[in-house]
């Protein structure tokens, strides 16, 4: 049979079967390294069932129960289940264990008429063990307690409750003491001190068994123990030891059996709590925490705030070019205010602190020079000092006056070209998003700088393009403040002809000049009275023809549709018998389907015609009032936008108008 | 009759059921965790090493065993408790869960479950348990399941969810490595 721990582990935990725990049994007569390892196993079988044992009172199982819905609030506790009751009660159970109502128990009918009282507190039984011994252990006798509280319950209001020993261990509240006078109480101190010296005088006198008790076979003598001590039965006993172990026969001379260490040798009690008697403690303490203790829990801003802290690191690390772009932005290392970081004070204090020379007597990184610190140091671990910070490599004035020639793709820095420094990959520079620092690599190549970028100068640059971007934004906003002040207000809607201060410019065309309508003229709604002289100044369009003649009067209007276009005649004729010349007609767009002719010094006698059913015209009006006194102008709606082309024709004088 | 007489004793009928408007199962249940309850809040502190938090993990094990109860409470009701302190422990579950989002500002702060351990036990046993927090999570649950619960084998391949040579396995590696550490320390 070969060593095995697996082996050995089974065997001490009687797992192992008949046949290999033979096996192993032989194997262990002639190998001391088993029997060892064995003796390992069953030591480490003991420490750790020597842990401690956890309690929880009543209040906190109730608690549990009720959290996990097991019972409901205000329900009774269920009851511990008794281990020794299932099982059956062992041989050497003493009688009040064994399931049955043992002759001594209070409840049984048989039971003598006087029960023993119980020693007081924190009486000492007798060495000898013939008194009657502590109450049972807890785990034995929740029976008897459901009867004892149910007989308790039972009882009349008058009645006496039933006494007897407590279950559960519990201790039995302290009798009530009759009332005593000053002397009797002084009285009573006087012999419990009197007690208190002779016990301190012979403190290992065993009292002497009391007559009508049988001494254990192995109790010694009370000269073994106590030989230099007279004789103990001249002594007087401790108070109550008399009572107990008087106690331990009943009055009725029945013989009760006594429970005693012997009895329950072969079947010893289950230890519930606490394990031993000598790790008896009555105040609980706290057990001591294994490894760290935990951090606490952070609250709500703490998170809020880390979570925001690496975000921003985050975003700072995507727009960082370097491989190792992390900014620490919180915390240990992170930035305190402006440019002065952690890292720039913790350096600052190394730099402080450390002597003057290094050990091998050669000099700091730092004194050696900045080409040769700049060779030896990485550039991405490389620490902005503060006057990189407060004086940025890029700025346009600092190229002189003269602007910087535009470079369409950035040069590496003389530095970057190093053999030592890591090489530099121009795909990567215009490929990741470094909107904010493009204006200054291109400067800073410019200028030749060599400068390698780091996350504090792009900080900078950042802080710097949101200055000027809010500079801007602010004078927007001035201007726009300042503009629509100065902007002269709208027109005003009155017809008293002083909008004839800047008439419109109107072209004055000979003849037949196609005049085509505004095609992003705004549509805007059309009036329904158009305003005379207004109406004329806002025209778009507008084309004047004729010398201006006074005396003519419009006789009517005649339409002529031809291919292409539609003819519109304006007959004309002298007012006042005789007259020369041509009337001023002025014609122009308000709006692209409405067409504005005005004859100045004209006169209309009557409505004008109405137009082709289904024409290029739809109506055809008077505008009124006229745009000035003594003038007649027409409101011709079209049905789409036309060109038009005026001219006067003689013999009789006629306006022709053709819309196309 | 009534629910869990089987952990009573012939005679005790005097006994009333503490919870005979509840289910069955839940009374059977109530007594099989109030009987043990002592010795899985042992073995979890022992597992995990803090009294309070062991004490969490016992509570969300037996919400769990309540919410999803054993199939044979009688026969292997100890066992799946057991099983379910295990994997509370493992898991750090805890009674009640966690609340995400803006219910977490709103929670009203629970009592907490409270344990008186042997003090004697606890303050002088400290190697012993320095030792067993440098095992292995399941093989240190191993060890506490057969030396501290008394399971068999067989019972603790139920708890540990594995076979009882495996338990067995674990348990041999616990041993061997407990007392590696043990010896160092105590040293």
């Amino acid at each position: 049979m070969k060593c095995s721990l697996l082996t050995l582990s089974c065997y001490v935990d009687a797992e192992l079967p008949a046949p290999r725990k033979g096996e192993l049994e032989a194997h262990l007569v002639g190998c001391h390294r088993c029997r060892a390892g064995l003796g390992h196993l069953r030591e480490e079988v003991e420490r750790v069932q020597g842990l401690a044992r956890v309690h929880l009172p009543e209040t906190s199982v109730r608690l549990l129960l009720e959290h996990t819905g097991l019972i409901a609030a205000g329900d009774p506790m269920p009851a511990v289940p008794d281990a020794a009751a299932v099982a059956g009660p062992a041989a050497g159970t003493p009688p009040w264990l064994r399931g049955g109502t043992g002759a001594a128990l209070p409840w049984n009918s048989d039971r003598p008429p006087q029960m023993p009282r119980r020693p007081p507190a924190g009486a000492v039984p007798a060495p000898g063990g013939l008194v009657a011994p502590a109450p049972p252990p807890p785990s034995a006798t929740p029976d008897t307690f459901d009867v004892w509280a149910a007989a308790r319950v039972d009882a009349p209001p008058g009645a006496e409750p039933p006494s007897g020993p407590l279950p559960y261990g519990l201790p039995e509240p302290p009798p009530a003491e009759p009332p005593q006078s000053r002397a009797q109480r002084r009285r009573a101190r006087a012999d419990a001190r009197q007690a208190a010296e002779a016990g301190a005088a012979a403190p290992h006198a065993a009292p002497a068994p009391e007559a009508g008790l049988e001494p254990l076979p192995n109790d010694p003598p009370p000269e073994a123990l106590a030989p230099d001590i007279p004789s103990s039965t001249s002594d007087p006993a401790p108070p109550g030891h008399s009572e107990t172990a008087a106690a331990a026969v009943p009055p009725g001379g029945d013989a009760v059996p006594v429970w005693t260490p012997e009895s329950s040798a072969e079947t010893p009690p289950v230890p519930r709590y606490p394990l031993t008697d000598e790790d008896t403690l009555d105040e609980p303490t706290t057990v001591e925490r294994y490894g760290p203790m935990p951090a606490p829990r952070p609250g709500m801003v703490d998170r809020l705030r880390e979570k925001i802290a690496l975000r921003r690191a985050l975003r700072v690390a995507a727009l960082d070019d370097r491989d190792d772009s992390i900014e620490i932005v919180s915390g240990p290392g992170a930035p305190m205010r402006g440019t002065r970081s952690r890292s720039d004070l913790a350096r600052r204090r190394s730099e402080a602190l450390r002597p003057a020379t290094r050990p091998d007597g050669g000099a700091w990184e730092g004194e050696e020079g900045a080409s040769a610190r700049i060779s030896e140091r990485p550039p991405g671990r490389r620490e902005p000092t503060v006057d990189e910070l407060l004086a940025p490599p890029a700025r346009p004035s600092s190229l002189g006056g003269s602007a910087a020639p535009p470079a369409p793709r950035p040069t590496p820095p003389e530095a970057e070209t190093d053999e030592e420094w890591p090489a530099w990959r121009p795909g990567a520079e215009p490929e990741a998003p470094r909107r904010r620092r493009a204006g200054a690599a291109a400067a800073a190549t410019a200028t030749g700088s060599t400068a390698a970028p780091s996350g504090a100068a792009r900080t900078v640059d950042g802080r710097r393009l949101t200055v000027v971007l809010g500079a801007a934004i602010l004078l927007m906003f001035v201007v726009g403040v300042a503009s629509a002040r100065s902007t002269s207000p709208l027109p005003t809607t009155s017809s008293s002809g002083t909008s004839g201060t800047q008439p419109p410019p109107a072209a004055t065309v000979p003849q037949h000049p196609a005049v085509v309508p505004p095609a992003g003229a705004p549509a805007a709604p059309v009036p329904a009275a158009p305003r005379s002289s207004a109406a004329l100044a806002g025209l778009t369009g507008t084309v004047t023809a004729g010398d201006g003649a006074p005396g003519w009067s419009i006789q009517g209007i005649r339409y002529g549709a031809h291919a292409g276009y539609l003819r519109m005649v304006f007959d004309l004729q002298p007012a006042a018998g005789a007259a020369s010349g041509s009337p001023r007609a002025t014609i122009g767009f308000q709006d692209p389907t409405t067409l504005i002719v005005s004859f100045d010094q004209a006169t209309a006698p009557g409505a004008p015609a109405a137009p082709l059913a289904g024409g290029l015209v739809t109506s055809v009006s008077l505008l009124t009032p006229p745009p000035s006194a003594g003038s007649t102008a027409y409101v011709v709606k079209l049905a789409h936008p036309v060109q038009f082309t005026p001219s006067f024709a003689s013999g009789p004088l006629r306006l022709i108008l053709d819309l196309r | 009759m009534y629910p869990g007489q089987y952990l009573r004793a012939p005679h005790a009928t005097l006994m009333t059921s503490v919870a005979a408007h509840v289910l069955p199962e839940t009374s059977e249940l109530a007594f099989l965790v109030r009987e043990h309850l002592d010795d899985l809040a042992t073995y979890s502190t022992h597992l995990v090493g803090d009294p309070g938090d062991a004490l969490e993990f016992v509570a969300a094990a037996i919400h769990h065993a309540t919410r999803y109860p054993p199939a044979r409470v009688r026969a292997d009701g100890r066992v799946a408790l057991y099983r379910a302190v295990t994997r509370a422990c493992q898991h750090q579950q805890r009674l009640p869960g966690p609340r995400q989002g803006p219910a977490r500002l709103l929670r009203r702060s629970r009592q907490h479950f409270a344990a008186d351990v042997d003090a004697g036990e606890a303050t002088r046993i400290n190697t012993v348990k320095r030792a067993l927090m440098t095992v292995a999570f399941e093989r240190r649950a191993a060890l506490l399941l057969r030396d501290m619960a008394k399971l068999s084998y067989r019972e603790m391949g139920r708890a540990l969810e594995c076979s009882p040579e495996a338990a067995s396995r674990l348990l041999a590696g616990a041993r061997r490595d407990f007392g590696t550490v043990y010896r160092e320390i105590a040293l």
